[in-house]
């Protein structure tokens, strides 16, 4: 499934970029303009993206994921969604909250128990907020607080 | 200077034995403590929440990609050369008003471009000319020992 | 001053007590904050160099190439034993690099990147002692037409470093490319992609896609396991080094991948993360058994490791003879070069011979 869905999105982002390509002034051969490349890129882009939906549609060998037991799924899908939930929350629970909850969920799905994953969470969150925010100055959103 | 260099050689063997411990660490500790420092160290490159969702977007599609056994690598080479193509072709096709022959008619630059092709297609075409003699050879010598 | 002699004043000033403690202090922490993801060479630099302002030109320089060299070391570090790329010169690394961790060679990867990149160094500055005049007389001959060729002869043949099919490989290029173009346009200044967003306009970083599609994929599959079973296999001391037979198997790819990055540091680009490519292809190509390449070979990690630290090198040649950075590394000790009031170019050369001797002294102090 994972084999057809992948190339068929990639077909349909590559269509997309083409139609706003072709919106950016193409100028002519002798002065490109800023869509002269886009477009090159675009085509071809269009191209080999339908050529590899086409295979994959048509059962090309050798395509096919290897299908995952439940859990292991789950384990996958539970961290891409604190992945995202971090992206979307740091600017308004500040890193140090943001990083805490992430190790803590994350470890606690992967299988660890709540005590490791609170304290790993508390250390690792404590620990990069000393090695970033404070040692290498670097401005890490810091929430209501 | 080489004795500096000596010195720092010196001073990584017992690095590598202090990086390398770091792997006795239980797999799923290590892999999360791996994602917070990804996540931490996008976005700290300029400041940049956009980087950390290029980060997450791209992790989950290289993850598909690994699933599916496709490798990320030409995309990296593309994103980094990409830029510096378009910026000379269009240098280029300035120079020679419009003409593409007079890109490629340049000693230097038709050499390069005709030996990359040579290596790049090459090689399959040589299979496949070898593979249609292969089955010639086949037709032959089974017609010849009837 | 010949080079002979500006050399020997070089090594002079190089080995003042205070320039190697600046040197050792460089390349310490720039290791130690290359080993954080994300921040490289370039980001360790950046946030050091105000503190080199005080100090006298040739020891600031020093010290930035230190932190440069620990950076991209800490880099590999991270690739090899956790499949993260430390920044761009680090990606191939991981190919073969992390899979002689899951073997248990961690060590042996790390040491022979260590020593590939010192003998690149010292290859390098050899290689700039020859190659700064000469550089000069060949780069007229080089106009956009010539640029685009290389580059687009590079895309075709390096876009086959894995194998693989060759549709599945277009259909990467292809994205990355799109990619690219995201931002502001360089020629005409238009803002191409970017849906009106102020961030987007900037374009994407090259280090997030590469954390993401190597470092966070790799994850990704480690978290399918769960607490995993086995450990990545665990190391006693006598392993840490490299055995007689990969000592044998890296000292071509360490010769190769020095003279590989060495050149491809000359010409103006991202010097250091083509030359790793180009290295590893190299090296698959001359290599008995290419299909052995992303299990765990040698020569798969000694030379893009040394091919890194060539480019490094030769990329210094433009920025002490002609005075042009080519990488942003380089522009950022030009920068340093300016605030102490010193002009790169020809002239440096010849009027002030102990800072660009003892720089290229540099090249060796750092690993």
């Amino acid at each position: 499934m994972l084999a057809r869905a992948v190339p068929l999105v990639l077909l349909v982002v590559a269509a997309i970029y083409l139609t706003l390509a072709v919106r950016l002034p193409f100028g002519t051969a002798a002065r490109p303009g800023a869509g002269f490349y886009p477009v090159i890129v675009a085509i071809f882009a269009v191209g080999v993206a339908l050529a590899a939906t086409a295979g994959a549609f048509r059962g090309a060998r050798g395509a096919e994921a290897v299908e995952l037991a439940p859990d292991a799924r789950r384990r996958v899908a539970i961290s891409v969604a604190a992945l995202i939930v971090f992206c979307l929350v740091l600017p308004w629970i500040g890193y140090p909250a943001a990083a805490f909850g992430f190790v803590a969920v994350v470890l606690r799905y992967l299988g660890a128990r709540w005590t490791t994953a609170l304290l790993a969470g508390v250390l690792s969150s404590a620990g990069s907020y000393g090695i970033f925010a404070v040692l290498l100055d670097v401005p890490l959103p810091r929430g209501p607080w | 200077m080489y004795i500096g260099n000596l010195m720092l050689l010196i001073l990584n063997l017992p690095l590598v034995g202090l990086f390398v411990s770091v792997l006795r660490l239980p797999q799923h500790i290590l892999a999360t403590l791996v994602l917070l420092l990804c996540l931490v160290g996008a976005f700290s490159l300029s400041n940049s929440f956009l980087d950390l969702w290029v980060l997450v977007v791209f992790g989950v599609f290289g993850y598909a990609l690994r699933k599916l056994r496709v490798d990320p690598s030409p995309l990296v080479v593309a994103l980094v050369l990409g830029p510096m193509m378009e910026k000379t072709l269009r240098q280029a096709l300035f120079l020679t008003q419009g003409s593409v022959v007079g890109l490629v008619a340049r000693p230097l630059a038709g050499t390069i471009l005709v030996f990359a092709a040579a290596a790049l297609f090459g090689p399959p075409l040589m299979r496949l000319a070898r593979a249609g003699r292969g089955s010639k050879a086949i037709a032959q010598g089974s017609s010849a020992s009837d | 001053m010949g080079p002979l002699e500006g050399l020997a004043y070089g090594f002079s000033v190089a080995l003042l007590p205070s320039n190697l403690f600046a040197c050792f202090v460089g390349v310490l922490v720039g290791t130690i904050v290359g080993v954080l993801p994300g921040i490289g060479p370039v980001g360790a630099m950046a946030l050091l160099l105000p503190s080199t302002f005080a100090m006298h030109p040739a020891t600031a320089l020093i010290m930035l190439a230190g932190i440069y060299y620990g950076a991209m070391y800490g880099g590999s570090t991270t690739s090899i034993l956790v499949n993260v790329p430390g920044e761009a010169g680090s990606v191939v690394t991981l190919l073969d690099g992390y899979q002689m961790t899951r073997k248990g060679r961690a060590g042996a990867a790390l040491t022979v990147a260590a020593v590939g990149s010192f003998v690149a160094g010292t290859v390098g500055v050899i290689g700039i002692m020859l190659a700064a005049s000469w550089l000069a007389d060949v780069a007229i001959q080089f106009g956009p037409p010539e640029y685009f060729a290389i580059t687009l002869a590079g895309l075709l043949l390096l876009s086959r470093l894995s194998g693989g099919s060759i549709l599945n490989a277009f259909v990467m290029v292809a994205l990355g490319l799109a990619l690219g173009t995201v931002g502001m346009d360089s020629i005409s200044a238009l803002r191409r992609f970017t849906f009106g967003s102020v961030q987007l306009a900037q374009g994407i970083e090259l280090v997030p896609v590469i954390m993401g599609i190597y470092g966070v994929a790799e994850v990704l599959l480690l978290a399918e396991e769960g607490i995993a079973k086995t450990q990545i296999a665990g190391v006693k001391l006598r392993q840490l080094l490299p055995t007689r037979e990969e000592w044998r198997r890296s000292t071509m790819p360490i010769a190769r991948g020095s003279v590989v990055g060495f050149l491809t540091g000359l010409v103006p680009g991202p010097a250091a993360v083509l030359s790793t490519f180009i290295s590893y292809t190299l090296e698959k190509k001359m290599s008995k058994t290419p299909e052995k390449f992303g299990t765990g070979m040698i020569e798969g990690v000694a030379g893009p490791e040394a091919s890194n630290n060539g480019a490094t090198a030769g990329a210094m040649v433009p920025l002490l003879s002609l005075g042009i950075p080519f990488s942003p590394a380089t522009a950022i000790l030009l920068g340093a070069l300016v605030v102490h009031g010193l002009q790169p170019g020809p002239l440096m050369i010849s009027q002030r011979p102990e800072v660009s001797g003892a720089s290229s002294r540099v090249c060796t102090s750092a690993i």
